[in-house]
């Protein structure tokens, strides 16, 4: 068989890739984790056309690199991370992305100190991108990450005693959209993550989180706020695969009119990790009758001597909160918005993730 | 006129009826206590006069300032000068105590067509009642009720009843649960509400919030209906001899 270059990454090989995606098991459509989104529409929308994009990321300071794979400074990491960190997420999907990537970028974290993080900010556009995140030992790194539309494949590696803070902001959009995210974490390193989405035609996020080295810390919260007919399936995985680490997942969510909210939050404990503190929380409000909201709370323990806890609901505004506000004179309409805004709140950190949502930041930190 | 009047008031709950016949009149510058055992229908008779939903009225009207309450929504209520102290404050994660207060003080103005206060005015006023009823001053920046203790639920509803000052307020239980310096906290803030021109229903199971807030009248409410009327020695009749004996005089 002769070699073809992968355009973003040549030194893969392309013929290969797609022989691997041939044998692959693809996943089954209407069986999980595509029981509620359409694996078809979303694999055609693999197929582009996209609009493309030809920008890399924009930092704030110094202290990291961004440029692309092929980039001489680049390359090594990327020949050590692209496609590695996310190898063993049996995400077919992925490769896809490798192949049909328009392009590749990475972002390295060279310096930082307790002072200071560099903040690199990753715009929305409709094209098919590959990232690589690198989080140096001991560096500290912020990315705001803007999607809509699009394919984009991101693999994150964080290297030992590194901090990341990841802030996915989704705002409204007419396209389908999917993201695929994969993040390795080494020891005593710390990722926290924030998403807030509103409506989309459709949009995926996959994210899957591995913590290889003991003492590693992962926060993830977010929210989304759903009308018409959209439609938003999160699909999140934490793997604990060494001991020590602690994992926290928190995700509330508000879907009116006939939008679809698709949540499943899975914590797997493998028999090599024991000490595991690991928490996942997903409550839902629908406000409207034509609202559907899936949400599952998965967990997968091999381990002893771990503390866990998980939980999802979904329902109704509560009538007893409405009418305690109407006794102190706050209107019915005024009462159920206060409500669904603290309700948000409570998942809500910054002004950004306020304004996505379309709330007002409160500041109750 | 008096400032609150329930007359013959018949109220069903499930299609079972809970109140037959309740009739009360309070003027202004009065204090009346309602007490009667569990499943008397003392929180059905204070949620119906609030207007919460479940509680039909089958017969009766109920008249605060000579106005009827009966075909108002629970915020219209609160506009007309009717205030309930919950007997279990709602929770409401996410929405501060600020937040709420002042969203509930703006709609008041709002319906009395004034303007909005802002929110550094609105502090400032606050500030006082805040610490009068010994509350930490990060209060305002908590969540409604949000993991409060039992005695800062109840310290809340008096803070909100002082902000709002209402014409009428009917506190629901607002003694249980309580301890001792509670007590008196929540005691001090009703005298303090008390003036000429309003009037409080207290609604308790127990004597001892009325060694602090000494009523006028003293109701017993009994198989939904008020059974018998009395001053403040009533409540003390009661607490030595319960309700039995007036069981008897109401089923001879």
């Amino acid at each position: 068989m002769i070699s073809e270059p992968v355009k973003i990454a040549p030194w893969l090989d392309a013929k290969q890739i797609e022989q691997t995606l041939q044998d692959a098991k693809m996943p089954l459509p209407r069986k999980d984790p595509w029981k509620y989104t359409s694996l078809n529409q979303v694999l055609q929308h693999l197929d582009g056309p996209f609009e493309g994009n030809d920008q890399f990321p924009a930092s704030n300071g110094n202290g990291v690199l961004i440029g692309a794979l092929c980039d001489p400074e680049i390359e090594p990491f990327a020949r050590e991370y692209v496609s590695q960190v996310s190898k063993n997420s049996n995400n077919v999907l992925n490769s896809v992305n490798l192949l049909r990537a328009q392009q590749g970028y990475a972002i390295v974290s060279c310096e930082s100190s307790e002072s200071s993080r560099p903040a690199v900010h990753i715009s929305a556009s409709d094209s098919c991108e590959r990232v690589l995140i690198v989080v140096q030992e001991h560096t500290r790194l912020e990315v705001i990450e803007h999607t809509s539309g699009g394919n984009r494949v991101i693999e994150c590696v964080l290297l030992a005693g590194s901090q990341l803070l990841h802030r996915r902001l989704q705002p409204a959009s007419t396209n389908v959209e999917y993201n695929s995210l994969t993040v390795n974490l080494k020891e005593n390193s710390n990722y926290r993550m924030v998403q807030y989405s509103v409506g989309a035609k459709l949009r995926r996020n996959d994210i899957v989180v591995n913590i290889e080295g003991e003492g590693a810390q992962v926060d993830i919260s977010g929210g989304w706020k759903l009308s018409d007919t959209s439609h938003l399936d999160t699909q999140l995985t934490v793997n604990h695969l060494a001991k020590g680490a602690s994992s926290q997942q928190k995700f509330h969510g508000v879907v009116g009119d006939s939008a679809r909210a698709v949540f499943n939050g899975r914590i797997y404990i493998a028999r090599d990790a024991p000490q595991t503190d690991a928490h996942l929380q997903n409550k839902n409000i629908a406000i409207s009758d034509g609202a559907s909201i899936f949400t599952k709370p998965e967990l997968e323990i091999y381990a002893d001597d771990v503390a866990c806890s998980h939980g999802a609901t979904s329902g109704q505004l509560d009538e007893k909160q409405i009418f305690y506000l109407r006794t102190r004179g706050v209107p019915d309409e005024r009462s159920r918005e206060l409500i669904l805004e603290g309700f948000l709140t409570e998942i809500v950190e910054h002004e950004e993730g306020a304004n996505v949502l379309g709330i007002e930041h409160r500041g109750m930190e | 006129m008096s400032l609150l009047e329930v007359s013959d008031l018949h109220v069903k709950v499930a299609d079972r009826e809970i109140l037959n016949g309740v009739n009360l009149e309070v003027n202004p510058g009065e204090i009346h206590a309602i007490m009667g055992p569990n499943g008397s229908g003392k929180s059905t008779l204070t949620n119906t006069i609030a207007g919460q939903e479940g509680y039909t009225i089958e017969t009766g009207d109920l008249r605060l300032n000579g106005t009827s309450l009966v075909d108002l929504e629970p915020e219209e209520r609160s506009y007309a000068g009717l205030f309930l102290a919950f007997q279990y404050p709602v929770e409401i994660p996410g929405v501060t105590n600020m937040e709420f207060l002042k969203t509930a003080v703006d709609s008041h103005r709002k319906q009395r067509g004034e303007t909005a206060l802002s929110s550094v005015e609105f502090i400032k006023n606050m500030r006082t009642l805040v610490s009068r009823l010994e509350f930490n001053p990060e209060f305002l920046k908590r969540g409604v009720n949000e993991s409060f203790s039992g005695g800062e639920k109840k310290r809340n509803e008096i803070l909100q009843m002082l902000c709002l000052d209402p014409k009428v307020a009917l506190l629901d239980e607002t003694d249980s649960g309580l301890d001792i310096d509670a007590l008196q906290v929540v005691a001090q803030g009703i005298n303090e509400f008390r003036k000429p021109h309003n009037a409080v229903v207290l609604v308790t199971h127990y004597q001892r919030l009325l060694n602090h807030v000494v009523p006028d009248f003293v109701h017993v409410l009994l198989n939904g209906t008020i059974v018998k009327s009395g001053d403040a020695s009533l409540a003390l009749d009661l607490e030595r001899m319960g309700y039995a004996w007036l069981e008897q005089d109401a089923n001879p």
